[in-house]
């Protein structure tokens, strides 16, 4: 795993670079070289009857075009993940994208998508004229609309941000056709729609959430572990000092004062040391906390070990559960008031029964 | 040799695990191309017929062993699983012999997930989506009487089904980890009991020599293979982390398979072998066995044993049959394996297994096409037109209703969701199109 700023990077590249290709094809489109009309005189007419529907292959994308769309650029591996760019040239140009990205780079994805986009449109000499966050089946997602003055056009452009891929839908158009063109941009925009199965599970603020419904599965980029959680997690990035040396750590978290449950995953070069599921436990010990009980767990065939543990103030109890992977070690923890039974509390059995390391 | 050596000394993970769930590519080869025999990818294989044997090309990677000659020369497997007697007494009428430690050497197999492939059908030359499996093949020892198998923990680690096939059986048996060791690479496994055929573990940790002669037993390699391979080597030293190097031969396949001494003890542990990619070969790291000893006397020996149920036995034929499925398409019944399809899907099933079945019944559906030249389903005959869309049918079900229960198999599973999005169509869209339907509505109308 790369450090954070690694990810930071190469995401900020990748987008920007896809932003660029992208603001350069609303350029051309809208210039009088494709449309073969006088720049700045365009007029654009409405569409009438239905259009058709498509769906990029192998993707939940389904979206509506007025035609047959053209495909522009692709790649594909094995996976059947695939970069897709369709378009239906004319005098306004529409065009979905399909780009496959690594789960990692999936932080703060609606800061960066518009950090990237407003960048790329400086250097084309674009502005943004407005810009919203959006959120369509479940995907986060920007909406930016773009003047390229020196074009006299314009460009309405909207990200979907996947687990899998980033697909974006745009309209581009001379500023004269703007009002022309409103009923179809929205029609278009209205016609995207994003299956559940690239759904991202989304970084939340870790509150607990009532009823049984909240108990979702959560699993977070590239964590590799599904866990039942009541509420959108947290998520820390930090360094934690083992006997073999820093290590980088993700803690995803929800919780209040009374009641948490949490998986932090330490990330090791080669298999954690020998005596790390004891050093675990010795720390806590070494806090205050006393150890209940102990005893061996396995979980797909990782060994681990759970740790039942009174916290030193004596209002909660701790249960800790801790397994070794080829490369990692998970901690995955609730923290109960002292009232409930750890081995009958029935939250605390969705919590843990449901964890899997993927 | 200088070189060699100093790589060996300067590179310590110049290893690899036998059998590794995760990194499966050199594993699963054997495992893939089974399955690819009846698919291909580009022109050289277009001239062969879908029965034909199965031969080297540069797009279908043949198996490391080559199938034999005339398979129907071996015993025939009609034994009740866990004993080997019958099938080795019919070996030895063939004029061959295992040892005691080769009847109680097993095969395992270990699923971890289902991906995606698309390839073109030999026969058909259309385009399909075919279920991969995600999955490694080792070895284990029984070393008790009520079905405790030793073996090594990268070789069941991170699997979700695991299933275990007796020498010179085709039926398997299904298993289930009962203790891993946290540090060392070791797992025990349990099987229904009782087995006739084991290798106890010894009362004490031998005391080995240097140069001393020693052999192991495995199943490397060929997953159709139904009896395990020796081979032999000598003692090279103890290496600094506890482990045993042997100057031996082992393959993948062979991990968790027993080391054996002269007088047919068992002393270790097959773990890891030389990578010949970094010019490492015939070297073995086998764990030595006082480690399996300490743990079986602290947390296994008195553990209950494990209770299966018919369903759990369904599931680990269907691991077997879904990772061997035969390159001319012809061992399996179609009529048995809907059966077998069927009453898995009457059980409920734990998420990972209902997209197994799913992939089992997708792929075997599949096969009735390449085996009859059909281009879709509509081109089967009646009969098997009617078989090949209840498997259809099992297939988008079980795959809906894994990732409903259970969202997070899109990934490891991600056949599961490829097989939604193509919804059951037998000839899927090439890479990358658009597709275009007339309606959004109605999910079973064939997108065109």
């Amino acid at each position: 795993m790369g450090s954070t700023k690694d990810v930071d990077t190469m995401r900020v590249v990748r987008i920007a670079f896809a932003s660029v290709v992208l603001l350069l094809s609303l350029a051309c489109a809208a210039s009088p070289r494709q449309s073969g009309v006088a720049g700045g005189g365009m007029v654009y007419t409405p569409s009438t009857g239905n259009w058709p529907l498509w769906r990029l292959a192998y993707t939940g994308f389904v979206f509506q075009m007025p035609g047959t769309p053209v495909l522009t650029r692709s790649a594909a591996n094995d996976d059947a993940t695939l970069t897709a760019e369709l378009s239906v040239p004319g005098p306004a140009q529409f065009t979905v994208m399909a780009t496959p990205h690594e789960e990692e780079e999936l932080a703060d994805v609606d800061r960066l998508l518009a950090d990237s986009m407003r960048a790329a449109a400086t250097r084309l000499g674009a502005t943004i004229r407005s810009q919203r966050p959006l959120e369509v089946a479940g995907y986060p997602g920007v909406e930016v609309v773009i003047d390229m003055t020196q074009y006299g056009a314009t460009g309405v452009v909207q990200f979907y941000v996947g687990r899998t891929a980033t697909y974006s839908a745009s309209v581009t158009f001379p500023r004269s056709a703007e009002a022309s063109i409103a009923g179809d941009a929205r029609r278009f925009f209205e016609s995207m729609r994003l299956d559940e199965g690239d759904r991202p599970d989304r970084i939340g603020q870790g509150q607990l959430e009532p009823g049984a419904e909240a108990w979702l599965y959560r699993s977070p980029h590239a964590a590799d572990f599904a866990v039942r959680m009541p509420g959108r997690p947290t998520r820390h990035a930090l360094d934690v000092q083992t006997s073999s040396g820093t290590k980088h750590a993700l803690t995803y978290a929800v919780g209040d004062a009374s009641r948490s449950y949490r998986v932090t995953l330490t990330q090791y070069d080669e298999r954690p040391p020998r005596g790390q599921l004891d050093g675990v436990r010795d720390m806590l010990v070494q806090q205050g906390y006393r150890v209940q009980s102990e005893r061996a767990l396995l979980v797909q065939g990782y060994a681990g070990r759970e740790v039942v543990l009174a916290a030193p103030s004596g209002t909660a109890t701790l249960v800790v559960r801790l397994f070794t992977t080829e490369t990692r070690l998970y901690d995955v923890r609730a923290t109960l008031p002292t009232t409930a039974t750890p081995t009958r509390d029935p939250d605390a059995a969705r919590f843990f029964d449901s964890f899997r390391i993927l | 040799m200088l070189h060699n050596t100093r790589t060996l000394l300067a590179t310590p993970r110049s290893y690899a695990l036998l059998a590794t769930p995760r990194s499966y590519a050199l594993l699963a080869t054997p495992l893939v191309a089974l399955l690819m025999a009846l698919f291909v990818t580009g022109p050289v294989a277009a001239q062969r017929s879908p029965l034909a044997p199965t031969a080297p090309s540069p797009t279908t990677p043949a198996p490391a062993t080559p199938p034999p000659a005339h398979p129907e020369a071996l015993p025939p497997p009609v034994l009740a699983p866990g004993s080997a007697a019958g099938a080795t007494t019919a070996l030895s009428a063939a004029g061959f012999q295992l040892r005691p430690v080769d009847r109680a050497t097993v095969r395992v197999f270990a699923l971890t997930g289902v991906g995606t492939r698309l390839a073109e059908g030999r026969s058909s030359r259309q385009n399909r989506l075919i279920a991969i499996a995600r999955a490694s093949h080792g070895s284990g020892v029984v070393i008790r009487g009520d079905g405790l198998i030793l073996t090594a923990r990268h070789v069941v680690q991170s699997a979700d089904t695991i299933a275990v096939v007796f020498p010179g059986q085709s039926t398997a048996v299904p298993a289930r980890v009962v203790y891993v060791d946290p540090d060392d690479d070791l797992a025990f496994l349990a099987v229904a009991g009782p087995v006739a055929d084991f290798v106890p573990l010894p009362d004490a940790p031998p005391t080995l020599t240097a140069s001393q002669r020693v052999s192991v037993s495995g199943y490397p390699l060929d997953p159709r293979e139904r009896f395990p391979a020796a081979a032999s080597g000598d003692v090279s030293r103890m290496n600094n982390d506890g482990r045993i190097q042997l100057s031996i031969s082992v393959n993948p396949g062979n991990s968790g398979g027993p080391v054996v001494d002269a007088d047919g003890k068992l002393i270790a542990i097959v773990s890891e072998r030389g990578e010949p990619e970094a010019g490492v070969l015939g070297i073995a790291l086998v764990e030595p066995i006082r480690a399996a000893l300490d743990d079986f006397r602290a947390d296994v020996a008195a553990l209950p044993p494990q209770i299966f149920s018919a369903a759990d036995a369904q599931l680990a034929q269907i691991v077997v049959d879904f990772l061997r499925i035969d390159p001319d398409g012809t061992p399996y019944d179609p009529a048995a394996a809907t059966r077998a399809l069927a009453a898995a899907r009457e059980t409920t099933l734990p998420p990972e297994a209902s997209a197994l079945v799913a992939a089992h019944a997708w792929n075997l559906a599949l096969v009735l096409l390449e085996t009859n030249h059909a281009a879709d389903w509509n081109a089967l005959r009646p009969d098997l037109r009617a078989t090949a869309t209840e498997l259809v049918r099992a297939a988008l079900a079980l795959a809906g209703r894994a990732l409903e229960q259970a969202p997070y198999l899109r990934d490891h599973y991600g056949f599961t969701r490829f097989l939604l999005r193509i919804a059951g169509r037998a000839i899927a869209p090439p890479l990358p199109p658009v597709e275009q339907r007339g309606r959004l509505q109605g999910a079973a109308a064939p997108m065109r």
